[in-house]
């Protein structure tokens, strides 16, 4: 069985993929709720989430500290501590991964889903050789021999762009800058050819120049594996630049979803647009001030009736504060859970 | 007869350099040198903000510390209204202090997690004795209020702060001496997006009410976009362009500078030129490439870039645009 993967070709091409494919998701999630059991009762942490990712698509997850992006993607992992309690369905390829137990999670993380992290050096075993990281998976997932996943792993550094591969093979973490072993990690992650990658703020720790090869790696890859990527970030300029869809989170919620370019220009909830007139984009200079959202992120433990916004929210009126909005259709493919997402201006 | 004016803060030749790791095995092989700041100058005129912008290792911390003296520089100036703090005694350096504040990046670490944030704010006051215990109260109420914070939150610990929150209380701390200076050295990138925008409208208010002078310190093009009226450029211990902010973002020089511009992610639908891809990462300071520090990862390198090191000297065009390059900017 060999798992040959042709090298990384051009990058500008990657963008033709972006039409949304028709074929079956890679991730399905319906109605997700997440539960921590602490002190002060149980924290809802991920809320009625519904989320599909088909094969070659980048799905970004966004939204600020607290909001349940990256509890999503370690509910997905099942990397949950015990006092987590999930419900509802997580499929992957056709197998729902709320119920299965962890001898059987085993076998299917770092096979058909993978994850990599913010921060990478934490990620990777300080006293394993880089080459026997990436061997692992390959012998424990795929039954290959030790030559084999030699061959192999020579090959995964070479895709995701490390130089001399075969001697870095010998080497540990600690040897290796910060955009290599971010590099690494992907290798490590993409060993078994995974359906789906969860990547949970994989540029966050590194400068603007690597993020740039980050972003192009990650966008290359995509096109040359077709898997699923679901990319969770805080930067509203990441998303738009590799996203094909978005969903944005708040307090647990999914907010608002849709085409990037849809959400982002013409966005149809409150805090979509409070984010992006809080983000610095490339052109903002002085003159043009930014739109703060005033408050604070909310407590998860205290939730205000209602609209979990409404608290921060210019458009709020009595039903904000009195019932939850629905997620409703504000245009094809686009929902926001807004009763007065008709008024949010561009 | 007056004085010619001086400036209000100008950094010349200033060079830092860290003992590194040893040079052999050997007790007396010595040390090599981390040269982090290696020949940087600036000017901040008095109520401006100069933005100091490079990635991790370039040196753009270490230059803040070193016009603080909080770190010793090696060698070269730094003139505060034309007294070298470099040279000054400690007994006359600790007035001036109170005159010049820094504000630190992890608003978790940068906080005594034992002190009440009453306390944290107002210690400076008692420092340099510039409030009474009984003053005090009303003083720090104050300076929570300036800042945003609820002064009814003072007997408050930080871990009871978001970090939002507790990024006010290091601003509030360092406005208590009432400083004409404050070094605010990445003051947002811990922060949520929506928070930092709160942070950087506070920081640019207080600049115009207080009529601070700033040296802002990101790794952010963005946000320094959004508050300096000048820019620096860092690379490997060296300023490789400076310019007025209107004039670096509009017609950058420099090609790390491009580089960096064009790293900065942008909608795909903006549409633009694809974005130059810069190969490798910045290289260790402990052993400087010889000639220009970026020629390592330069579309443009020559010959010459290898061998010499290009001096930053003013665009023929426009003298207020700096730039070390011999391939964009020749010196001859």
């Amino acid at each position: 069985m060999t798992h040959l993967i042709p090298k990384l070709g051009n990058v500008e091409a990657v963008h033709m993929t972006n039409s949304t494919p028709a074929a079956a998701p890679v991730l399905d999630i319906r109605d997700l709720r997440v539960q921590f059991a602490t002190r002060d009762g149980a924290v809802p942490a991920v809320v009625g989430l519904s989320l599909t990712v088909a094969a070659g698509e980048i799905v970004g997850l966004v939204g600020e500290s607290g909001c349940g992006k990256s509890t999503t993607a370690l509910a997905t992992m099942r990397l949950l501590p015990p006092y987590a309690r999930i419900t509802g369905q997580i499929r992957v390829d056709d197998l729902d991964l709320v119920p299965l137990s962890e001898g059987e999670m085993r076998r299917i993380r770092g096979e058909r889903v993978a994850m990599i992290f913010q921060d990478a050096l934490a990620a990777l075993d300080p006293t394993m050789t880089v080459g026997r990281q990436i061997m692992e998976p390959l012998t424990i997932h795929l039954g290959m021999s030790g030559n084999a996943a030699q061959q192999r792993a020579i090959e995964l550094l070479d895709l995701v762009g490390i130089p001399s591969p075969a001697s870095r093979m010998r080497q540990h973490p600690h040897e290796f800058s910060g955009g290599m072993r971010q590099r690494v990690m992907i290798a490590t992650a993409l060993a078994c050819n995974p359906h789906l990658l969860l990547a949970d703020e994989p540029t966050t720790a590194l400068d603007v120049t690597v993020q740039r090869q980050i972003l192009n790696l990650l966008l290359g890859l995509r096109a040359e594996m077709g898997a699923g990527i679901v990319l969770i970030t805080h930067d509203v300029g990441v998303v738009g630049e590799i996203c094909d869809r978005v969903v944005v989170m708040y307090a647990g919620r999914e907010v608002e979803s849709g085409p990037t370019e849809a959400v982002f220009t013409q966005p149809r909830h409150p805090y979509t647009h409070g984010l992006l007139g809080s983000t610095l984009d490339a052109t903002q200079d002085r003159d043009t001030p930014l739109r703060a959202i005033p408050g604070l992120p909310p407590d998860l433990a205290h939730l205000p009736a209602g609209c979990v916004f409404a608290p921060r929210c210019p458009l709020a009126t009595e039903v904000c504060r009195q019932q939850e909005p629905p997620l409703v259709q504000v245009a094809p493919g686009q929902q926001s859970a807004c009763w007065h997402w008709q008024e949010v201006a561009a | 007869m007056t004085p010619p004016p001086t400036d209000f803060l100008r950094v010349q030749g200033l060079k830092t350099y860290y003992p590194g790791p040893a040079r052999s095995a050997l007790p007396w092989g010595g040390h090599l040198q981390v040269k982090a700041v290696d020949g940087v100058d600036f000017t901040i005129p008095r109520g401006t903000t100069l933005g100091l912008v490079g990635e991790s290792g370039s040196g753009k911390s270490t230059v803040g510390r070193s016009v603080l003296q909080l770190v010793k520089p090696t060698s070269g100036q730094v003139l505060f209204e034309g007294q070298d703090l470099c040279t000054l005694p400690a007994r006359q350096l600790r007035p001036l202090r109170q005159r010049m504040q820094i504000i630190f990046q992890d608003p978790y670490a940068s906080l005594d997690p034992r002190q009440t944030v009453g306390f944290t704010v107002g210690e400076p006051l008692l420092i340099h004795k510039l409030a009474t215990k009984s003053e005090l109260a009303a003083r720090v109420a104050a300076l929570c209020e300036m800042v945003g914070l609820n002064p009814d939150l003072t007997n408050r610990y930080p871990h009871e702060f978001s970090g939002g929150q507790r990024q006010r209380v290091g601003i509030a701390r360092a406005l208590a001496t009432s400083p004409e200076l404050i070094i605010a050295d990445e003051p947002i990138s811990a922060l949520d997006v929506s928070i930092q925008a709160q942070v950087l409208n506070l920081l640019r208010e207080l600049q115009t009410r207080l009529h601070l002078t700033y040296l802002f310190i990101s790794h952010d093009l963005r946000a320094v976009r959004y508050v300096s009226d000048a820019v620096a450029v860092m690379y490997l211990g060296k300023i490789v362009e400076t310019a007025p902010t209107p004039m670096i973002f509009a017609n950058p020089q420099h090609p790390y500078t491009q580089a960096l511009l064009q790293s900065v992610p942008r909608p795909r639908w903006a549409g633009g030129a694809a974005p130059i891809e810069l190969k490798g990462e910045i290289p260790s300071p402990l052993n400087p490439p010889p000639g220009c520090a970026f020629a390592s990862r330069c579309p443009l390198v020559t010959e010459r870039c290898r061998r010499e090191t290009p001096p930053l000297i003013p665009m023929r065009a426009q003298p207020e645009q700096q730039v070390a390059c011999f391939v964009t900017n020749p010196p001859d």
